[in-house]
C-alpha cells in the first residue's frame, strides 16, 4: 500500500518538466529528506525540507512523523510516474494538486557598484570568515590548491580589469568537482561567482559567461552540474534568490539574514556559495572602479594556513 | 599573521578551559548591603538584562513591590510603585554586581546573601536565599506570608547560615560547590530544576557544623526542616557557583563564548565574553510547561530569571540526560531530555572535564555556548525553568522548558563582527 505525502509547493520549472518528461522519470538519489530526479535534460528534488526552489517539490510537514526517511519507502531504481496531479515514487504516492505554485521574478539587474555594495561586502566577507572557523578541522575550500590557483589566475587578475580570463571557460575546470560535500566545494563557489557576475548589467561590458551543460557534466558530478546548470539560467534556491536579490536591491537586512541562512546549508556548502558571490562582487567592483577589495580577500585566504 | 580562526580559537580555549578550572567555595553569608560591591540603600538588584517599572513583567513588578515592603521603604503597592516610578528607588541588573537571583532575582539591601569565592581565579559572586517553591518573592508574590518568611530568613535562618558557614571556613575553607554539582549530576540531577541529591549532599556537608554553633535546637530544627524541606535549597549556591565559573571565562578577547544568558520576564538577554558586559535582547518567549491545577500556558508570564546561568557554565538543562526524573517537573519526555543534551553538543565548544552524564557513558556536558555554532546550525539553547503567572502577586504556576530566541545570539553575532573583523 503507498504511502501518502502532500506536496506543499511545486517549482515552477518541476510543473514544466512534469509535464513534458512524465514518463521518463528515472530516481538519481534518495536521501533521508530528499530525492533527486531526473527527468529528461532536467532534474527534480523532491524535498522535506523548507527551501523552496523552481526546480523543488515540497512536501508539507508531518512534524509528528520524526523518524521518517525516503530511505524506507523508495531506492534507486524504483518507478516514477505522474497520473491526475498525483506522482508515484517507489511506495511513495504524493498528492500535487493543491501545491502552491512557487515562482520567482527575475532579479534586477546591478546597475551601480556604490559604497552601500562595499559595505555590504566588507561586512559579508567578515561574516564569511567568523563562521568559515567554527570547525578547526574543515576549512576546505581555503585548503584547497586549486581554488587558490583559482583567485591567483582569475579572480585576482579579473579585478585588475584582465577580462579574458573570465571569459575563457577552461579556467572554471579548475574548480568544478573539487572539495569535499554531495555539491563539491568549488562547485558551491562557482555558482555563487558565475551567478552575481551574470548579474551585472550589460552597460558595463563585462561578458557573460556560460558554462556548458555537457562541460559541466564533464567534471563534477550530475546534481551539482545541474545546479549550476539553473544558476546560469537564473534559477536559484530560495536562499541563493535572496542573498542574490538583497545585493541587487542593497537591502543590508536581508543581505544579513541570507548570508545566515545560507550559513547552515551543509557542511560549508552555504558558505561556499556566500564566498563565491562575495568574491565575485568584490572583482568586479574592481573591476570597474579600480578599488582594491579583492586584494585584501585574496590576501587574507592564502595567509590562511 | 594569525588569522581570525586562530585567535578565536585560542580565545575559546582559554575561556571555556577557566570556566571548567574555576573552584567556586561557598565562604560566607551576609547583608546585600555589606557584601555586594555596589549595593546601597533604595537600589535593588533584578534578574536578566536592565528593566524600567514601565516595561517590567507582573511577576517582576510584584517582586519590586514585595522588596519595597520587606524593606520597609512602603507600606502599601501603590506606594512601592510612586518609589519606582519616581526614580526613589533604582532597579539594575543582578549580574553588573556579580549577582544572580532566580526568577525575578529580586535583591534588596538588607536581604541576606550568599557569597561564594573562587578559589582559582579570585573572583567573588552572590545570590539570595532560596524561598521554597509556590507563594514566594521570586515569581512575583508579596502577601504577608512571603514578607514574613522573608523576614524569617533575615532574622534566623542567615544567623544560623553564617555562624556554620564560618565554621566550616575555619575548618576546611568552604563548602566545593563544583563538587557537589559533579556529585549530584551523576545521582540524577541536573542542578537546575532538579537539585534533590545536591540539597542531600549539601545537608550531609554543614549538619555536622550546623549543630556546634550553639544556637538553640529548636532554631536549628526550624532551620534543618526549612532547607531540607525544599529541594530548591541548593539552587542559589549552584547559580552563584555557576556565575562564578562563567565570570571566570568572561571579557577574553576574541572569544565568542557566551557568559550571561538571563531573562527579565520580558526581555531575554546575553554577553559574550570577547564582547564585555553588553547586552544583547530579545522579547522573553513563553516556556512549554507542566501546570499547576487550575492554571494554564494563558495564565504564563514570558520567561523569567537568572538561573539559565547554570546552562551557560555547562549544566541545567544542557545536563538534562543526567536527571531522567525532571521531566515529571518540567514535561516531556526521557527522550526528549536525552535529545536536548545531545543536541546542545552542536553549538558547545568541549565536553566538561568535571561533569558528566552516566547514562551517555560519562561523557562530559555540553559546555560553553558559542555564538558561532548557533549561527552556523540554527541550534539555540535550550533550558528548563520555572514558569510564574503573568499577574503580579500569585506566583509559581508551573515549571517547563524554553529556548532562547536566535535573534539574542544573530544580533551579538553581528556586534562581533563589527569589532572584530578584518
Amino acid at each position: 500500500m503507498a504511502y501518502r505525502l502532500n506536496a506543499s509547493t511545486i517549482g515552477e520549472r518541476c510543473k514544466k518538466t512534469l509535464d513534458k518528461f512524465k514518463h521518463e522519470i528515472k530516481i538519481r538519489h534518495v536521501f533521508t529528506s530528499t530525492i533527486y530526479l531526473e527527468a529528461g535534460k532536467d532534474m527534480i528534488i523532491i524535498s522535506r525540507k523548507n527551501n523552496r526552489s523552481p526546480h523543488t517539490i515540497n512536501i508539507f510537514q508531518d512534524t509528528s512523523i520524526n523518524s521518517f526517511s525516503f530511505h524506507f519507502h523508495v531506492k534507486v531504481g524504483d518507478s516514477v510516474w505522474v497520473e491526475n496531479f498525483h506522482m508515484y515514487i517507489g511506495d511513495i504516492e504524493i498528492e500535487l494538486k493543491n501545491a502552491e505554485y512557487y515562482s520567482q521574478p527575475r532579479i534586477d539587474k546591478i546597475h551601480s557598484l556604490d559604497e552601500i555594495l562595499e559595505k555590504m561586502y566588507l561586512r559579508g566577507l567578515n561574516m564569511l570568515l567568523i563562521l568559515y572557523s567554527v570547525s578547526l578541522s574543515s576549512m576546505p575550500i581555503f585548503r584547497l590548491n586549486e581554488f587558490r590557483e583559482f583567485l591567483e589566475n582569475v579572480v585576482y587578475p579579473f579585478s585588475k580589469r584582465d577580462v579574458e580570463v573570465v571569459r575563457n571557460a577552461e579556467n572554471y575546470r579548475i574548480l568544478l568537482g573539487v572539495g569535499e560535500g554531495f555539491t563539491p566545494s568549488g562547485d558551491d563557489f562557482l555558482l555563487g561567482f558565475l551567478s552575481i557576475l551574470n548579474l551585472l548589467d550589460e552597460k558595463f561590458q563585462l561578458p557573460r559567461i556560460t558554462l556548458e551543460d555537457e562541460f559541466l557534466l564533464n567534471y563534477t558530478n550530475w546534481v551539482s552540474a545541474m545546479f549550476l546548470k539553473y544558476a546560469q539560467r537564473g534559477y536559484y534556491d530560495e536562499d541563493v534568490y535572496g542573498l542574490l536579490k538583497s545585493i541587487s536591491l542593497r537591502n543590508e537586512v536581508d543581505f544579513t539574514n541570507s548570508i545566515l541562512q545560507l550559513a547552515r546549508r551543509g557542511h560549508t556548502s552555504g558558505l561556499d556559495v556566500s564566498l563565491g558571490v562575495l568574491t565575485g562582487l568584490a572583482s568586479i567592483i574592481d573591476n570597474i572602479k579600480c578599488k582594491n577589495l579583492t586584494e585584501k580577500l585574496v590576501n587574507h585566504i592564502l595567509n590562511i594556513s | 599573521m594569525s588569522s581570525v580562526r586562530d585567535e578565536i580559537e585560542k580565545a575559546n580555549r582559554e575561556a571555556v578551559e577557566r570556566m571548567m578550572e574555576s573552584d567556586p567555595l561557598w565562604v560566607d553569608v551576609g547583608v546585600a548591603k555589606e557584601k555586594i560591591p555596589g549595593m546601597k540603600d533604595y537600589l535593588l538588584l533584578h534578574a536578566g538584562p536592565p528593566i524600567t517599572w514601565e516595561k517590567a513583567s507582573g511577576p517582576m513588578k510584584g517582586a519590586i513591590i514585595g522588596a519595597i515592603i520587606y524593606e520597609g521603604w512602603a507600606d502599601t503597592p501603590e506606594e512601592a510603585e510612586k518609589l519606582v516610578t519616581s526614580g526613589q528607588v533604582v532597579l539594575e541588573p543582578t549580574h553588573i554586581h556579580n549577582a544572580v537571583g532566580p526568577m525575578a532575582g529580586i535583591i534588596s539591601p538588607r536581604m541576606p546573601v550568599y557569597e561564594v569565592y573562587d578559589k582559582k581565579y579570585g573572583n567573588r559572586t552572590y545570590s539570595n536565599f532560596n524561598e521554597g517553591i509556590g507563594k514566594v518573592l521570586r515569581y512575583g508574590a508579596y502577601s504577608k506570608e512571603v514578607i514574613d518568611r522573608l523576614r524569617w530568613m533575615e532574622s534566623t535562618l542567615s544567623p544560623v547560615l553564617q555562624a556554620t558557614i564560618r565554621e566550616i571556613v575555619k575548618d576546611k575553607g568552604g563548602v566545593s560547590l563544583k563538587s557537589i554539582i559533579a556529585q549530584a549530576l551523576q545521582m540524577g540531577d541536573d542542578c537546575h530544576n532538579r537539585y534533590n541529591a545536591a540539597t542531600g549532599l549539601l545537608l550531609k556537608e554543614i549538619t555536622p557544623y550546623m549543630i556546634t554553633t550553639g544556637f538553640d535546637v529548636q532554631t536549628l530544627k526550624e532551620v534543618y526542616n526549612f532547607l531540607a524541606g525544599n529541594n530548591f535549597t541548593t539552587l542559589n549556591l549552584g547559580m552563584a557557583a555557576a556565575k562564578a565559573m562563567t565570570l571566570a571565562a568572561h571579557n577574553i578577547k576574541y572569544s565568542t563564548i557566551v557568559t550571561v544568558m538571563s531573562r527579565n520576564g520580558t526581555e531575554t538577554g546575553v554577553w559574550v565574553s570577547g564582547l564585555g558586559d553588553r547586552w544583547f535582547t530579545a522579547p522573553a518567549p513563553i516556556p512549554k510547561g507542566v501546570w499547576f491545577p487550575g492554571y494554564s500556558e494563558s495564565d504564563a508570564n514570558p520567561d523569567l530569571g537568572d538561573s539559565s546561568i547554570t546552562e551557560t557554565a555547562g549544566f541545567g538543562g544542557f545536563a538534562m540526560a543526567a536527571a531522567p526524573a525532571i521531566v515529571s517537573w518540567v514535561g516531556g519526555s526521557v527522550q526528549i531530555a536525552i535529545e536536548i543534551t545531545n543536541k546542545m553538543y552542536e553549538i558547545t565548544y568541549t565536553k566538561h572535564k568535571y561533569f558528566q552524564i552516566p547514562y551517555l557513558n560519562f561523557q562530559g556536558t555540553p559546555t560553553g555556548i558559542d555564538i558561532r555554532k548557533i549561527l552556523k546550525t540554527g541550534i539555540v539553547p535550550t533550558i528548563n525553568t520555572g514558569i510564574a503567572h503573568k499577574e503580579a502577586g500569585i506566583g509559581q504556576i508551573g515549571a517547563g522548558i524554553v529556548s532562547f530566541p536566535f535573534e539574542v545570539f544573530k544580533k551579538a553575532f553581528e556586534a562581533y563582527v563589527e569589532e572584530y573583523g578584518i
